[in-house]
């Protein structure tokens, strides 16, 4: 804890200000614009954190994370088109509210909101984080591969097709073990060298996550969005701001539910803004006002999704396993600062993670002062056409692949993922498994080979409790939805 | 059939690669096959699961007669149309070439031809294509030393 106090005195040097204004501003400028959102904009931004020391590149990546998250909203609101995923619920009661003429003060309880939830799940990642770690640290082989196991059952389970997710998800954790593995033996390189190390993180994360996306701005060949009336005042801005005040236990409430959800592998921002919408309407007192332009509206999903950006955090940076698109990318660039995700990697690293904990707090101040200079702006922003962006965004991914090993293998094989993770996403096989079997196919199959090194036989593993535990809630966590989706069918049947 | 073969194109194209790798993997070690083996077995099990249930949805459409024939025409023009594959392939030429033609070169030709696929203003196109290529150029090669392709002229 001692390192999260010293943080303040290193994260407040104007250095780290500076990383934390210039992140937060990309991230909310990147999520201003059509189609774009946190994750793109760290998947833009990694290659320029190559050379960074791994604190610097942190803090900027973490605040074009933060940035990203919050200006999802403003597009809600401005444009009935969520920035990205988590804003789903905004859209709901911001963008009638804007068309009612109060875009300032949507605008101000979205900015204020997603303050409160930052701050709050920030609070609760300081919180967890170091109980968590410790408990994680008694992890051996046995826990490492079921927590590897757990974490891509989690994901598989929580997508709509349980079983395309599973298969997506084998298929990552196959292509994880690609490479040279741990007894030195070489497996599916094709007779390629460039892919002895495995495949590269950062071109297939940018080809299966950032460049589908990028492919469906083409849908719309370039249009523009009507915005109405968008002049935008300080003063109502700011009052707008005020009223989150007059629903502390809503935004505390939808806080804390962000960030338990947040903690959950793959659940992160999307369902916890859903979840808390839902949770608030059913609590409300007029639930038939919701959806008309109301406040109570705006605040559960915008508190909750930054909220869960704590627990998330937690989840990637204990266990290593990412809990968003976001996370991933962020994941990646922790894995080219040469850190191995895992237990471990929290209490190696503690200082510089618990610094970037403390940066959490001033980036939500930062985003606070920023956001309201931005929201003036944002207006003008979304309309941007996607025309220009879409060239521009593809070659700078291009040179982002390249800068990593500099060889252009690498964007090669970007270019290949993403025809993939188009071609994916077009025949409803979510991607997010995929990438996250990559990323942890290799530990499982490290981890495997030592328990069965350490054991005598693979089921002793199951004596060990956390291992147990693990493994009835990752059975559950995959039989469950397909008995729920099967009843659901019967239902309608 | 033809139906159910282009709805399981894509999980076919993963297990043929995960087939190929299991076999590649089956020579070896034994202890480096511990993880492999149980995942493409349950790989093959769950694109047996869904062959299935595509069969079973195609079926259902065949009944109720959802889905209307497939036209070429249609096809051909919304393939003509199709900004993605154009994007895909261009981007593919463009990482060709840009070891012959150096990173500037290619990449104003790429943002030019791109801008004239979404139909930029001409003007606007040819002023920003050199420009972006510039502006990047700046910053990975001269303030990140990212040591980009340099091609035959150098440039």
């Amino acid at each position: 804890m001692e390192h999260f106090f010293s943080g303040f005195a290193i994260i407040l040097q104007p250095h780290y200000l500076m990383f934390m204004v210039a992140g937060v501003c990309l991230g909310t400028i990147l999520g201003f614009l059509p189609g774009l959102n946190a994750a793109t904009g760290i998947a833009l931004m990694l290659p320029l954190t190559y050379g960074m020391q791994p604190l610097d590149a942190l803090v900027f990546l973490m605040s074009i994370y933060t940035g990203g998250l919050f200006s999802g909203g403003v597009t809600a609101i401005l444009i009935n088109t969520p920035g990205s995923n988590a804003n789903i619920a905004t859209t709901l009661d911001g963008y009638p509210m804007h068309r009612k003429g109060e875009t300032e003060r949507a605008l101000g309880l979205a900015l204020f909101s997603s303050v409160i939830g930052g701050l709050i799940g920030t609070t609760c990642l300081l919180l967890i984080a170091g109980p968590m770690a410790n408990l994680a640290l008694k992890f051996g082989p046995a826990e490492m591969f079921m927590v590897a196991f757990f974490g891509l059952t989690v994901v598989g389970s929580l997508s709509d097709d349980v079983i395309k997710s599973l298969f997506s998800g084998l298929m990552g954790v196959l292509l994880g073990t690609v490479g040279v593995n741990s007894m030195g033996i070489v497996r599916g390189t094709m007779g390629s060298m460039y892919l002895l190390e495995g495949v590269p993180l950062i071109p297939a994360l940018i080809g299966f996550l950032a460049l589908p996306a990028i492919y469906d701005l083409l849908k719309g060949g370039g249009d523009k969005h009507d915005l109405g009336d968008t002049k935008v005042s300080l003063r109502k801005l700011l009052s707008g701001c005020k009223e989150v005040l007059r629903h502390p236990i809503q935004a505390v409430v939808c806080s804390l539910i962000g960030v338990i959800v947040g903690i959950m592998p793959a659940a992160g921002a999307s369902v916890a803004g859903i979840l808390c919408y839902n949770q608030s309407k059913q609590w409300s007192k007029h639930p038939e006002k919701f959806g008309t332009g109301i406040p109570e509206g705006i605040i559960p999903c915008e508190t909750a999704n930054n909220a869960s950006e704590g627990g998330a955090l937690a989840t990637m940076f204990v266990l290593g396993i990412p809990g968003s698109n976001a996370t991933a990318m962020m994941l990646g660039a922790v894995v080219l600062m040469g850190w191995t995700p895992g237990p471990r990697m929290f209490s190696q690293y503690s200082d510089i993670i618990y610094t970037v904990f403390s940066s959490l707090f001033i980036q939500q101040l930062v985003m606070f002062a920023t956001g309201i200079g931005l929201c003036l702006l944002g207006a003008k922003l979304a309309k941007i056409s996607t025309k220009y962006l879409v060239p521009c965004i593809i070659m700078f991914t291009v040179v982002g692949a390249f800068a990593g090993r500099y060889t252009l293998f690498d964007p090669i094989l970007m270019l290949g993922c993403s025809l993939l993770g188009w071609i994916m996403k077009k025949n409803n096989y979510p991607a997010m498994p995929l990438v996250l079997g990559l990323m942890l196919g290799g530990i499982a199959d490290a981890e495997l080979m030592r328990v069965f090194q350490s054991f005598d036989s693979f089921w002793e593993i199951f004596t060990r409790p956390i291992v147990l535990v693990l493994a009835i809630i990752s059975v559950m966590s995959v039989v469950m939805p397909i008995i729920m989706k099967a009843r659901r069918n019967k239902h309608t049947a | 059939m033809s139906l159910l073969l282009k709805k399981l194109v894509t999980p076919l194209v993963m297990l043929a690669w995960a087939t190929y790798y299991f076999i590649q993997v089956s020579g070896q070690n034994p202890q480096s096959q511990y993880l492999i083996r149980p995942v493409y077995f349950a790989i093959v099990g769950i694109f047996v699961v869904i062959a299935y249930n595509e069969y079973k949805q195609i079926h259902r459409d065949s009944v109720s007669n959802a889905k209307p024939v497939m036209d070429l025409q249609a096809v051909w023009g919304e393939l003509k149309n199709n900004h993605v594959a154009i994007f895909i392939a261009g981007t593919g030429l463009y990482l060709l070439l840009m070891p012959y033609l150096g990173y500037i070169l290619a990449t104003v030709v790429y943002l030019f031809a791109g801008f004239t696929v979404l139909r930029v203003h001409r003007h606007t196109a040819v002023i920003l294509a050199p420009a972006l290529a510039a502006a990047v150029y700046v910053v990975f090669k001269v303030l990140l030393s990212v040591p980009l392709p340099t091609g035959l002229f150098g440039i």
